[in-house]
């Protein structure tokens, strides 16, 4: 079974991105332009990865991971930002009521994105439950 | 003094009175006894009346002498140099603070123009404040550049204020000059640091609106070059683009990290506890020493001093904590131990972990970009790279020592008295 990835950022250029990233691989990848639709999409599919933006309109990025926390809490979710300084203390508040994320910082390059979806395809098991991971601690290629 | 001048005139007047009488003895004789009673009565009285009045004259002399003294005590001693200045502006009057002001003696200063003192551009603004205030009267401010006896150019505050003689006319001045060049400096000063604190919210606004942007930029080169073939001359072009786009996302990282803390160079460097960083990060990371079931112990000296640090600093204990939980995992001892110390100038902090350790072959290594012994989808292989490029930006050092299967310890030593090491 391939390996299922959404993406919630409110950019078409970064969707865009994990789009080219990811053509052509076995993993299928869903793009949503908002928190709330992210959800959505989020209890219709069981993902394996989500990346998820911070600053977006409507629900930001903290909220929806809430949200996407209450639902399933086993998935890898990385949030995915250019700044987050500005969501540090409800980022703390989310990591201490152990909410597992991890924090990825933009740009994104396709290597990067495609050596996380790999990682997490074919080691699901390394990413439960380990907690907070702060500053572009992505896995790095093999 | 006033009492002996006093004295005198009453002997004077006395001789006086008596000359009289012995000029004219039938004064006296012409007099009834009765009368003589009375006017004995009369001159005792008059005489407290004149001794009380005497007293009373004393004691306002010496009141007047008092305040005398104490107005030229204030006007000599006050630390704003004061100028009494006549029609002309020639100096009648200087106190110390003034002749200190323009580094002149006070008997130098007395008789010579005040307009030597003041810059040659600013002798039209001196000339408008004076007149105005002989002319109308009334206290006049103004900002003008002096110089002192030996040249040397300073700003001054003006305040004039008129003298007004008995018979109402407006002859003299009095004219506080205050140096306010240290002000002037701290005022522009602050009207920089605005100014740039404005540019740096700014720029940090633009920077974030460019990074989604670069992203899409950067995987779109990347997109390209992939399908394009190595043979193909377009292929060395995309790498370019993909090669400047990553510069752009330096620059603009840059201006991120330098406008987030909103302060200007150095400044960005406080100067704090280190014990008050690790907590930070140990909060920080208490979700997972519990989950591992860590045994994380802190060991502050007492009296350590404080040290300047960046925000940055807290990343590299962030580093080191997150490599050590991650050495410990599969331990069956789970120790962490974080130990601060002062050494002479210095203070040093040491990470302790009782993990698998590092082999000798890799110990010289581990501080190199994208070396990392960690499993696949651990570590970047950067952390440590950047823990050191941070130290050494804050002048300081950091060391790995090793032993395989009994731990590691990183030891990091930060000088207490220098600010961003060799800035």
């Amino acid at each position: 079974m391939s390996t299922k990835i959404l993406v919630i950022d409110d950019e078409k250029v970064i969707r865009k991105s994990f789009i080219l990233a990811l053509e052509g691989t076995d993993y299928q990848l869903e793009t949503a332009e908002s928190g709330e639709k992210g959800i959505e999409k989020a209890r219709e599919t069981k993902f394996d990865l989500i990346f998820l933006d911070l600053r977006m309109p409507g629900l930001d990025g903290v909220e929806t991971l809430r949200e996407l926390w209450k639902m399933e809490q086993t998935v890898p979710i990385y949030i995915t930002t250019a700044f987050y300084d500005d969501f540090r203390e409800q980022l703390q508040s989310a990591a201490d009521e152990a909410i597992s994320f991890y924090l990825l910082k933009k740009p994104v390059d396709m290597d990067e994105i495609r050596s996380i979806a790999r990682v997490v395809s074919e080691h699901p098991k390394r990413f439960r439950n380990s907690g907070l991971r702060v500053k572009s601690l992505f896995p790095e290629s093999v | 003094m006033a009492k002996e001048r006093s004295g005198k005139r009453a002997n004077d007047l006395r001789k006086r009175a008596e000359i009289i009488l012995a000029e004219d003895p039938q004064i006296i004789r012409t007099i009834a006894p009765a009368d003589i009673q009375k006017i004995i009565h009369e001159l005792n009285v008059h005489q407290i009346e004149l001794e009380m009045q005497n007293e009373e004259l004393r004691r306002v002399q010496l009141e007047l002498q008092e305040a005398r003294d104490k107005y030229l005590n204030l006007y000599d001693l006050a630390p704003t140099g004061y100028f009494t200045l006549d029609h002309n502006s020639l100096i009648v009057d200087v106190n110390l603070a003034g002749s200190e002001l323009l580094g002149s003696e006070k008997h130098r200063l007395i008789g010579t123009q005040f307009t030597a003192s003041i810059s040659p551009d600013s002798q039209d603004a001196f000339y408008f404040h004076y007149r105005e205030v002989l002319k109308t009267g009334i206290k006049g401010n103004c900002e003008l550049k002096m110089l002192k006896a030996d040249g040397t150019p300073f700003h001054a505050q003006l305040i004039s204020m008129d003298v007004p003689e008995k018979d109402g006319n407006i002859n003299q001045c009095r004219t506080a000059v205050i140096d306010i060049t240290e002000r002037r400096r701290m005022q522009a000063q602050l009207i920089q640091a605005e100014k740039m604190s404005a540019v740096g919210t700014m720029a940090a606004g633009i920077a974030h609106e460019l990074l989604n942007p670069m992203m899409g930029m950067l995987n779109f080169a990347q997109y390209c070059r992939e399908h394009t073939a190595e043979s193909d001359p377009r292929y060395p072009v995309l790498q370019d683009i993909e090669h400047e786009t990553r510069r752009c996302v330096d620059i603009v990282r840059s201006v991120t990290t330098f406008s987030h803390t909103g302060k200007l160079g150095e400044e960005e460097y406080q100067r704090e506890s280190l014990a008050t960083i690790i907590d930070q990060v140990v909060r920080l990371l208490s979700y997972r020493i519990k989950n591992q079931h860590v045994s994380l112990t802190q060991h502050i000296a007492e009296g350590t001093p404080e040290v300047w640090i960046e925000t940055s600093m807290q990343e590299v204990l962030l580093n080191l904590i997150t490599n050590a939980l991650d050495a410990i995992e599969e331990s069956e001892r789970k120790e962490i131990r974080v130990e601060v110390q002062g050494e002479d100038r210095f203070v040093r902090v040491t990470v302790t972990d009782s993990g698998c350790g590092i082999p000798p072959k890799n110990l010289g290594q581990v501080f190199d970009p994208f070396f990392t012994t960690k499993p696949v989808g651990r570590g970047t292989g950067l952390g440590l790279t950047t823990s050191r490029s941070i130290i050494d930006s804050h002048g300081g050092s950091i060391t790995c020592e090793s032993k395989p299967g009994v731990g590691t310890t990183f030891k990091i030593v930060l000088p207490v008295e220098i600010k961003g090491g060799a800035k």
